[in-house]
């Protein structure tokens, strides 16, 4: 049973989860510290392939952080990265880079390139980092456009659509270079619930089409739970627990059984109250 | 604050070295180069154009009436004129006026880019931001600074000379002819090689501040103030340290 007692087995350099063997990409003790402050402390995590893993969590609690050390936007303080058991600060530049094409990431607030149409956005990732020309990249955006619904707006300017269009034209492009590993950040929000739905159910409909692994940073409780295989929870810069839905629904943390009601923390509380 | 400045100093050493380093080896962007230039050269052109005529202008109207107080003619105004256009004033002004208009025109571009995550976003496609922002801009506003130098130079001649015909009675021919024996082609090769240098200067302050811009409008509006200030106190301290270089070969 994981669960609140997750960081103790970590203390002692057990893994999350050691029923997945093949171990796609893993944290091991990972800190980071910006600017003299301590954002995220001692995380460990391994991801298997073909998981689906969502976490959740309080907002400012550092769950986008953990995201962006993963898609290696940004490098740990301590700690180490492995990508399929190699240390990512060990490898070369180019490894890196072809490290980078296997992962796409749908950005919070989306980061659709706002000079390109839809379709462009979708192009852009395989002319300039595949290579591919503009036909043959355009044959495939095409087949991703009506994957997520967008046929109709491939020449539209991502102003020109609506805040729900804009994720999944952000999804298309996250896909465009088919990854491996594909990471949302906070894919519903400002979205209505039933546009959200959409998202999560499109989300493991193209995780279970093209059997990649997923990490997703969502809030939508009852979504996560029903499309992850497991769901860790990040409260104070720590991952406090990793569990299957059903063992973090039955969590007895005090933190994430707070969260799974709609109680503010404590500390949340007080931030509400400066 | 030292350790603030220190930190911009490396941060900015760093960004400059990749950003030449990405510019003089392959794969070249080429069709970003040419957008540049034709936005930095081709749309900056006419503003140049139209403040280093009027520059010249006043310079040759100032100096005409002070050297008619101080030494009782102006016969010396065309070869004090062509010397000050073509060793300060062509380069200097255009340089801070390219500053101005496409200098804040990249940080602001570059930092909405850093602030909606598209910086972000071209990282996980695999692609270097200075490689795919910086170096075009880099090579772009070396090769549009030094025609733009050129052309504002001999415009700017141009204007100071037809204000020495029309307000001085000076002919076109003896305004070259005393102007000969001050300046010669080494003086416009040498505005040519400041305007590069001017040039290139831009956008890596420009770039590094938006690349380095904080979250929100606010934080794009200082991106873009910064680049500004940035580069033009270091115009002008390179065009102090490039006069001064350049003397030893008058």
């Amino acid at each position: 049973m994981r669960g609140e007692n997750e960081l103790d087995h970590l203390a002692k350099g057990e893994t999350l989860d050691e029923t997945l063997n093949e171990t796609f990409i893993e944290l091991e003790g990972v800190s980071l510290e910006i600017a003299g402050e301590t954002l995220l402390r001692d995380v460990h995590l391994s991801v298997a392939r073909g998981e689906v893993l969502a976490i959740m969590g309080p907002s400012g609690q550092g769950k986008s952080l953990l995201l962006k050390i993963l898609a290696g936007l940004i490098e740990p303080s301590i700690g180490e990265v492995r990508i399929e058991g190699r240390d990512r600060s060990q490898m070369s530049t180019a490894e890196r880079m072809n490290w980078g094409r296997q992962a796409g990431m749908l950005f919070q607030r989306n980061a659709l390139f706002d000079s390109l149409t839809a379709l462009e956005n979708v192009n852009f990732p395989q002319v300039e980092t595949l290579g591919r020309d503009e036909r043959a990249a355009a044959a495939v955006s095409h087949k991703l456009l009506a994957a997520v619904g967008l046929s109709e707006a491939a020449e539209r300017y991502p102003s020109e659509i609506s805040g729900g269009m804009q994720k999944r034209l952000g999804i298309a492009r996250a896909l465009s270079l088919a990854p491996k590993l594909i990471l949302y950040d906070d894919p519903t929000a400002g979205l209505d619930p039933i546009t959200s739905r959409m998202i999560i159910r499109l989300i493991k409909d193209l995780q279970e089409r093209d059997h990649s692994t997923v990490i997703v940073v969502t809030n939508e409780i009852a979504r996560a739970f029903q499309v992850a295989d497991r769901v860790g929870f990040v409260f104070g810069g720590r991952l406090v627990m990793a569990g299957t839905p059903d063992e973090t629904r039955n969590s007895t943390h005090p933190e994430v059984a707070r969260f799974l009601r709609g109680q503010p923390s404590a500390d949340s509380e007080r931030r509400l109250s400066t | 604050m030292i350790r603030n400045a220190v930190h911009h100093v490396f941060g900015f050493s760093y960004l400059s070295a990749r950003a030449f380093a990405s510019a003089f080896s392959p794969p070249y962007r080429w069709r970003d180069v040419f957008r540049q230039i034709d936005f930095v050269a081709a749309e900056s052109l006419p503003i140049v154009l139209l403040c280093v005529c009027a520059a010249a202008m006043v310079t040759i109207i100032e100096a005409s009436f002070h050297m008619k107080i101080v030494i009782q003619n102006d016969s010396m105004v065309p070869g004090f004129a062509a010397m000050l256009i073509l060793r300060e004033l062509g380069a200097v002004v255009m340089a801070l006026l390219v500053t101005s208009r496409a200098g804040a025109g990249m940080a602001a571009e570059i930092g909405s880019m850093k602030v909606t995550e598209q910086v972000e976003a071209l990282q996980m496609l695999g692609l270097d931001p200075v490689r795919f922002l910086v170096a075009p801009r880099l090579v772009a506003c070396a090769i549009a600074g030094a025609l733009l130098s050129l052309v504002a130079n001999i415009v700017c001649l141009m204007a100071a000379m037809s204000v020495s015909v029309v307000k001085l009675g000076y002919t076109a021919e003896l305004f070259l002819e005393m102007s000969r024996p001050f300046v010669s082609g080494q003086d416009l090769l040498f505005a040519v090689i400041k305007g590069a240098v001017f040039g290139a200067v831009i956008p890596l302050f420009s770039c590094y501040s938006g690349l380095n811009c904080r979250p929100g409008a606010e934080g794009v509006g200082l991106a873009t103030t910064n680049a500004v200030v940035a580069s033009s106190v270091a115009i002008i301290v390179l065009d102090f340290i490039m006069s001064y270089l350049m003397s030893f070969y008058y």
